[in-house]
């Protein structure tokens, strides 16, 4: 597509503060962020915004994060756009990818990760926040 | 005054009190027996023995009363009293029982309602001691008539058998019965109760019990959700994300990171024992490289032994067990804790792994110190450090061996310490290294 609009990524988290640490660390990697405090309000953001990537938080209010991925993966629109799910259920690194595929996420992260290797998973989906897709 | 039996001596206490009171009142009741006895003897002349029966009425009366006096005034030897009353009971109902006919009297049956009433007032070895001399006495006193010492007498009622008789039999038959079952049946209701009391008591601690730990299993699980925050927030801190820091304020940042992290290692700890306790942790088996692991392990606690410069030395070989990757992770990261924790400055940590077919070991020893031989049971228990005083010393809530036994017992294993005192402690996990039998099952199907 050759596009170098800045990407931009959703979060739908209702703890406001790991809202805000997501926001602020990926928005200092130079990311666009929008974010959602519950389920069908990331949805409706996903419509108006139509982000590069989403971070769904799995515990959400009213619609949890598994069924938002569901609902946003199975549109064409969103079939292509990847979702990161977050959870703080413990869960070993080799059983969390397991754990998503159900929900066609590309990906399980396990509360607290570390925000390198988010940073590095971001990356690895959609690139640099101003790199050609 | 230590002369009596330990089981006599224990009714000395406050609490038994109102057996004695028991006793006494009984004793009353023999009298009144006696009496009607004595009565009955002169006014029927069913017995030529008037005056034998009232002698033994007025001696029973006299000790009798003697007790009551004790005990209402709590003098010291009331306890002497009240088994000189017992040994009385026992010399009047075999002098009864001699004046009434012998060894073959009607009478003997008041010997089974002494010994009843013993059983249930007293204990065991006080109801045995009252039977045994109930049994010499009645034994001397058969053998006494026997060698023609002392003369025979006369049963009651000897002779024609008239109407009244039965009826005085009846009487007896009465009292000799119903004496044991009033008692018996009154302390068995009072048993009874207190079971049913204790039933709905132990109930109730149960249910407690699992209420705390299903609180405590939701408590530490939201206590995690801020924590994250503090360390995020740390995180980005150090990172330069909300404008530029110097060399100290990163450092502070990286502090209040890992003290938040240390805080979530004890959260983990409690969240993962009271699951033990309430049985939600499963075990889940699995292929674990065991060098990878130990990496990971001693990866997670560096910062603990960088702080006290201590020398880590790790000899794992290279080996795949099947095993519980988690719950080993949580074990291994708590004896390696442990042992930093306990150990001075410049010390020494060193794991050692040995595979050996079906059972694998990890042994963590460390320079610190030390256990006290006697102390080897008390460290696997839960909030105990030896010492009251070291908790300042060495921090901690002593949880983390709690926690190392448990999970060791549920994956099946063993975890054993041998110590020297300020010389240093190894902690040797033992655990099977294949998949155990039931689960294999499992798996198969």
């Amino acid at each position: 597509m050759g596009s170098t609009a800045v990407k931009k990524i959703l979060v739908v988290e209702d703890d406001p503060v790991n809202l805000q640490i997501l926001s602020d660390f990926l928005a200092a990697h130079g990311y666009d962020m929008r974010a959602a405090a519950t389920g069908p309000e990331g949805v409706a953001q996903f419509w108006s915004e139509r982000p590069d990537l989403m971070l769904v938080d799995v515990q959400l209010p009213r619609k949890n994060g598994f069924e938002v991925c569901w609902e946003i993966k199975r549109t064409p629109e969103g079939e292509h756009t990847p979702v990161l799910l977050m959870s703080a259920v413990y869960s070993p690194r080799d059983e969390q990818d397991r754990f998503a595929a159900p929900s066609l996420a590309e990906g399980y992260l396990s509360k607290p990760f570390d925000l390198g290797d988010l940073l590095s998973r971001v990356k690895r989906l959609i690139g640099d926040a101003t790199a050609t897709a | 005054m230590a002369w009596l039996p330990p089981y006599v001596e224990e009714l000395r206490r406050e609490e038994n009190r109102p057996k004695l009171w028991a006793g006494v009142w009984t004793g009353y009741l023999i009298v009144i027996g006696f009496a009607v006895l004595a009565a009955a003897a002169v006014l029927f002349d069913i017995s030529p023995y008037a005056v034998p029966f009232a002698l033994i009425v007025a001696t029973k009366l006299a000790i009798n009363t003697l007790c009551l006096v004790a005990l209402a005034r709590r003098w010291r030897f009331a306890l002497e009293l009240m088994t000189l009353n017992i040994t009385a009971d026992v010399f009047c109902m075999t002098a009864g029982i001699y004046y009434t006919g012998g060894p073959s009297s009607q009478l003997i049956a008041i010997y089974v309602i002494e010994v009843a009433v013993m059983a249930l007032l007293s204990n065991l070895g006080t109801t045995l001691l009252t039977s045994s001399g109930i049994l010499v006495v009645y034994a001397t006193m058969c053998i006494l008539v026997w060698q023609g010492v002392l003369p025979e007498t006369h049963r009651l009622g000897e002779g024609e058998m008239r109407g009244w008789h039965v009826l005085l039999y009846l009487v007896f038959a009465a009292f000799a019965i119903g004496v044991p079952t009033v008692f018996t049946s009154r302390i068995m209701t009072k048993l009874r109760d207190r079971e049913q009391k204790l039933e709905a008591r132990t109930a109730e601690l149960i249910e407690a019990g699992k209420q705390k730990s299903v609180f405590l299993a939701s408590v530490t699980h939201e206590l995690r959700t801020p924590i994250h925050g503090v360390q995020g927030m740390a995180d980005l801190i150090a990172q330069g994300v909300y404008g530029p820091v110097g060399e100290k304020q990163r450092d502070a940042a990286a502090t209040i990171k890992r003290n938040a992290q240390s805080l979530l290692h004890l959260i983990d700890d409690l969240l993962a024992l009271v699951r033990a306790d309430v049985g939600r942790l499963d075990v889940k088996y699995g292929a674990v490289d065991l060098k990878e692991l130990v990496e990971q392990v001693t990866g997670s606690v560096q910062w603990m032994l960088a702080t006290k410069k201590l020398t880590l030395v790790a000899d794992v070989p290279a080996a795949t067990v099947v095993t519980d990757r988690r719950l080993l992770t949580h074990v291994l990261v708590n004896l390696v804790a442990n042992a930093a924790k306990f150990t001075p400055e410049r010390g020494e940590v060193r794991i050692h792994a040995h595979v050996d077919g079906a059972r694998f070991t990890v042994a963590v020893t460390d320079t610190g110190i030390g256990i006290p031989d006697d102390k080897y049971q008390v460290i696997f228990e839960a909030f105990r450090q030896l010492d009251a005083g070291d908790e300042r010393a060495y921090g901690g809530v002593g949880l983390g061996l709690a926690l190392v036994k448990r999970l060791c017992d549920m994956l099946g294993g063993t975890v054993r310490v041998a110590s020297v005192v300020s010389k240093g402690s190894t902690f040797t996990v033992e655990l099977p290294a294949t998949t155990p039998p039931a689960r294999a099952l499992d798996v198969a199907s």
